[in-house]
């Protein structure tokens, strides 16, 4: 069924295959710093998420939502269990953003520490900090955050703080849909296991950080 | 001297592949999950972590899903199935998830020297709490849903809007969310 191209389908698809595929000039550009980042952050790693259904949602939702501009990816989070196998096979599971803050949209800024959040991201396994800090090419960063400072996946495991995060920091965790990048080279934002096509009608389409921020200061 | 094709002839070509592409059977790309890997084999063998204890079924459904419905097989390694073999295909885990967070399929090992990469052994992590914190009281499925989803990213599959690859609750109690979509088996049947 979804193989099934109308002819307004045709059209579209002649013309975003000219525009795109075969210019070289494709919307999703990966091929830019920042979409070569996002891959190598995000390979191996799949989300199912509840969306957030409007900025008025992630508001309500979030416990802060900042935007900045993405300065570091430090060490993340270990987690340790009761069974050894465990913890090692969770090794090297996540990394921190630390996001220097321009504005809070929403939430208390005293949250915000020394001017940064810490944000913890899950990566692909293969991907060593040392790269993703090298790979980081610092873009425009909007993240709704929830507050994961005595969060654990589980009651019998411990999470140890990263330790470039100062120890009275908040730490944070992005919405699936609710972290996106940009670069001044990219004609629209990144998510880490997200798609701007998968955010729902209200948001109005944002193809954008800014679009993004703005639709989320109007709601703020 | 070689000609130089003109610039409208190669961009019509490239169109025509492109549509020739998208219409044919297998044209989803394949792997198409986050790091475009497949499984080592069909055999997907799976277990559970000790704090699987929730809804154990859920992960067992899964399983069947796709031992049912394509050429693969599913098999516990062991019996009690309490995951101990790096190797295993399927590690379930039971997690307090991120904010919004359904379920997390994630590869904890790889074999980059393959083509395509092959990806050994999965995570799959369900948030109980987040699957039946909707809107409506489709629970049963929802939990399902997410660990068909889950196991479908462990073989190669990537998200659409016609199966349970789609992202997020499901819009109704139907079997399409508890299944992959034609394509999908046939995409899978093709490798496996």
């Amino acid at each position: 069924m979804h193989r099934t191209l109308a002819l307004p389908g045709l059209i579209i698809a002649l013309a975003a295959a000219a525009i795109a595929g075969c210019t070289g000039d494709s919307p999703r550009a990966n091929s830019s710093a920042v979409g070569t980042f996002v891959s190598l952050t995000a390979a191996g790693v799949n989300i199912d998420y509840t969306p957030l259904t409007s900025p008025q949602d992630a508001v309500a939702k979030a416990d802060l939502i900042v935007e900045g501009t993405l300065t570091s990816v430090v060490d993340g989070i270990g987690l340790t269990y009761p069974n050894p196998l465990y913890t090692e096979r969770k090794a090297n599971s996540y990394a921190t953003f630390v996001i220097t803050v321009d504005r809070v949209i929403s939430g208390d800024p005293a949250k915000v520490h020394n001017g940064r959040v810490y944000a913890t991201v899950h990566k692909s396994r293969p991907a060593e900090i040392d790269q993703l800090a090298a790979a980081n090419p610092h873009p425009r960063i909007v993240a709704v955050l929830d507050d994961t400072t005595n969060w654990s996946p589980a009651p019998d495991v411990r999470v140890n703080r990263p330790a470039a995060a100062p120890s009275s920091a908040p730490l944070y965790a992005p919405y699936t849909d609710g972290i996106w990048l940009q670069g001044p080279d990219d004609a629209q934002m990144h998510g880490l296991h997200a798609d701007p096509d998968e955010l729902a009608a209200p948001w109005g389409r944002p193809r954008t950080v800014s679009q993004f921020s703005a639709a989320l200061q109007r709601a703020a | 001297m070689p000609k130089r094709i003109p610039k409208a002839i190669g961009l019509v070509a490239c169109v025509v592949t492109t549509l020739i592409a998208t219409q044919s059977p297998a044209y989803a790309q394949f792997p198409n999950n986050g790091d475009s890997t497949v499984a080592d084999n069909a055999v997907h063998t799976y277990c559970f972590t000790s704090g699987f204890t929730t809804d154990p079924s859920v992960g067992s459904y899964a399983m069947a899903v796709l031992g049912n419905t394509t050429d693969m097989d599913d098999l516990f390694p062991i019996d009690p199935p309490f995951c101990q073999f790096r190797e295993t295909d399927v590690w379930w885990f039971e997690s307090n998830l991120a904010a919004g967070t359904r379920g997390v399929r994630d590869c904890a090992d790889y074999n980059l020297a393959a083509s395509p990469d092959i990806c050994t052994s999965s995570d799959v992590e369900l948030d109980f709490a987040e699957l039946d914190d909707a809107v409506d009281v489709d629970d049963w499925e929802d939990r399902r849903k997410t660990a068909v989803h889950e196991v479908g990213h462990s073989v190669g599959l990537g998200h659409d809007t016609i199966s349970a690859m789609k992202s997020g609750e499901i819009p109704d109690t139907s079997l399409t969310w508890r299944t992959y979509s034609a394509a999908d088996i046939a995409d899978i049947n093709g490798h496996y």
